[in-house]
């Protein structure tokens, strides 16, 4: 009796296990993001001049885009490489203009946007308004129950500043074209 | 097989079906609840009372659309440090495409399980 409940229940024992391991690894580290470098050069890694093509949301062997424009991509990345130093606006303007990535985006490729252009505390202050809806739209599509707020974090610290933060795993692929 | 106690609650299930899981779940010294036992309906368990468990084994096998509103209610609940349940699907057939992508949009683990 014993051993047919146990193979009829196995997969659940299983699954609950997986659950559990699951959540754990979201819990502690996050939802995991791929960011897509396109104009890859050989032998190098996220060099200045190459374009990200897209962020992606991983979660059960499925991908799901959060579908942003070149300024949010660039913030993301940006954001996602500086993820233990929480900035500011001000500091977010500051890192990005004088990030190489970011001012030779694309170059490779003769993208020539220039992303300076307009590039203020109220803009990052509104992208980071449509990243936590791209989030939120993400997470809704892969069916994870995440506040987007615990993902993109606002910490508030003295002297009426808030310092903007991800809290996520990234791994960033390379593709030439 | 060690899985750390926590508390389950088993939903959907038919009677024998869920009491014979119960049975088996708490053999790992789980804390395992079945409502429905004491008669209480899946609708009749209010947000705070889901919220005290960890897990929830819901069984997908007969879907009907009652079932499915307090599933999707379910899957909506986060406890009150932001975390969401954990919610399996359990079912005892293959589900159709359209709706194994529905329910697992709503975030949850689906797996099988064969009854002889």
């Amino acid at each position: 009796m014993f051993t047919q409940s146990q193979n009829e229940f196995a997969p659940i024992v299983h699954g609950l296990k997986l659950l559990r391991a699951e959540f754990a690894e979201i819990w502690l580290q996050g939802p995991r993001f791929i960011i897509v470098h396109r104009f890859w050069q050989p032998h190098t890694v996220c060099t200045p001049g190459e374009a990200i093509a897209d962020v992606r949301l991983s979660h059960r062997g499925r991908a799901f885009s959060l579908g942003l424009s070149t300024r949010p991509l660039l913030l993301i990345d940006y954001l996602a490489r500086h993820m233990r130093l929480p900035q500011s606006a001000s500091q977010i303007v500051a890192g990005i203009s004088v990030d190489p990535f970011c001012q030779q985006h694309g170059y490779y490729a003769d993208l020539h946007e220039n992303i300076n252009k307009k590039l203020s505390r109220n803009a990052i202050k509104q992208q980071i308004v449509r990243l936590r809806a791209a989030l939120r739209s993400a997470f809704r599509d892969a069916g994870l129950n995440i506040n987007p707020n615990r993902v993109l974090t606002a910490e508030e610290v003295a002297g009426n500043e808030v310092r903007y933060r991800l809290k996520a795993s990234f791994e960033w692929q390379h593709i030439e074209f | 097989m060690n899985l750390i106690p926590s508390s389950i609650l088993i939903l959907n299930f038919s009677s024998p079906q869920g009491h014979r899981l119960a049975l088996f779940l708490r053999g790992f010294r789980m804390n395992v609840l079945v409502p429905e036992e004491s008669g209480q309906a899946v609708q009749d368990l209010s947000d705070d009372y889901l919220r005290l468990s960890d897990f929830v084994v819901f069984d997908l096998t007969n879907l009907d659309h009652g079932a499915w509103s307090e599933l999707r209610r379910i899957c909506r609940i986060r406890k009150h440090d932001g975390r969401p349940l954990m919610i399996l699907g359990v079912s005892r057939q293959f589900l159709d495409p359209t709706l194994y992508l529905l329910v697992e949009r709503l975030g949850v683990k689906i797996v099988y399980t064969i009854t002889k």
